[in-house]
């Protein structure tokens, strides 16, 4: 269940709200409440500054490896291997009108 | 016009007219969301690789069926969740974390002449990666979506299949155990 006491802690948590709003809800908690808020705001700002892991230099060609292995087809729903082919063909028909013959 | 300059509905397009080689640019393009979301969710380098290429695979075989309701990189971050979930499963375990402090080490000396601050970003990475490692996952997902990867909460309620109402209380006890540990550690 969310009330509006949660939703406006969501929003300050969330940076959403105006110096004023932020002012008036810190107002309007008790002490123990605002250091707690307080901190926890705190707490996802750490998480927000966290650093990126590089993603490995290999998983694209990894991935393209793999998808040239022959084991994987792109599907539509409810659709059987024999019918493809001729969906390819339409589909490249189609892309090609759309956007040009890439290079 | 390269392949680069074109948007993801596009290059879905041209892959799915049977440019397979396109779907490389898709990849490259998201990689490192994706590998970022899983790496935080696991805290485990090899299998957020081993789950990212996995992850890629299938978003290949059911490119027909995506709808485009939701950004490609929503799409691809709510196959990479399923399967971590199903790795985490599979294990009996809530988290991977055993080689964590290898890959710490990993981003701490990816620059050996960095200034002091970026040393001290070293050891907050390494914090909040080992507080994220105590969350139950359904919690730890909610987090990294949020506050890493900055996704609404209508975007999280469509990759974790939840209604918004879920997601935002669900947040709000992530918040709170979040808070807690990370206080006890720091």
């Amino acid at each position: 269940m969310i009330t509006p006491q949660l939703e406006a802690r969501q929003g300050y948590m969330d940076h959403e709200m105006s110096p004023s709003e932020e002012a008036a809800l810190l107002a309007r908690l008790a002490e123990s409440e605002r250091s707690e808020l307080l901190a926890a705001r705190l707490a996802m700002d750490a998480l927000g500054r966290t650093l990126r892991m590089p993603a490995p230099a290999n998983l694209a060609r990894n991935v393209m490896a793999e998808e040239h292995s022959g084991q994987n087809i792109v599907s539509m729903p409810n659709e059987t291997q024999d019918s493809i082919t001729p969906r390819m063909i339409r589909d490249r028909q189609m892309f090609e009108k759309l956007y040009g013959k890439l290079s | 016009m390269t392949m680069q300059d074109l948007p993801d509905k596009a290059l879905i397009d041209a892959c799915l007219a049977g440019r397979s080689e396109v779907y490389e640019v898709l990849v490259r393009r998201h990689q490192q969301k994706v590998f970022n979301v899983l790496y935080r969710f696991f805290g485990n380098y090899e299998a957020s690789q081993d789950v990212s290429q996995e992850a890629f695979l299938t978003a290949y075989q059911k490119l027909g069926m995506f709808g485009g309701r939701s950004a490609f990189s929503t799409w691809l971050c709510q196959i990479a969740l399923n399967k971590a979930r199903d790795l985490l499963r599979s294990n009996g375990a809530d988290t991977l974390c055993d080689d964590l402090e290898d890959h710490v080490d990993i981003l701490v000396a990816s620059d050996a002449t960095r200034p002091d601050h970026q040393m001290q970003q070293g050891q907050l990475n390494d914090q909040i990666q080992a507080v994220l490692n105590r969350m139950p996952s359904h919690y730890r997902e909610v987090l990294i979506l949020k506050h890493l990867e900055e996704h609404s909460t209508q975007e999280i309620a469509s990759m974790l299949d939840d209604t918004e109402e879920n997601v935002k209380v669900r947040t709000f006890r992530a918040r709170q155990m979040f808070k807690q540990l990370y206080g006890a550690l720091t």
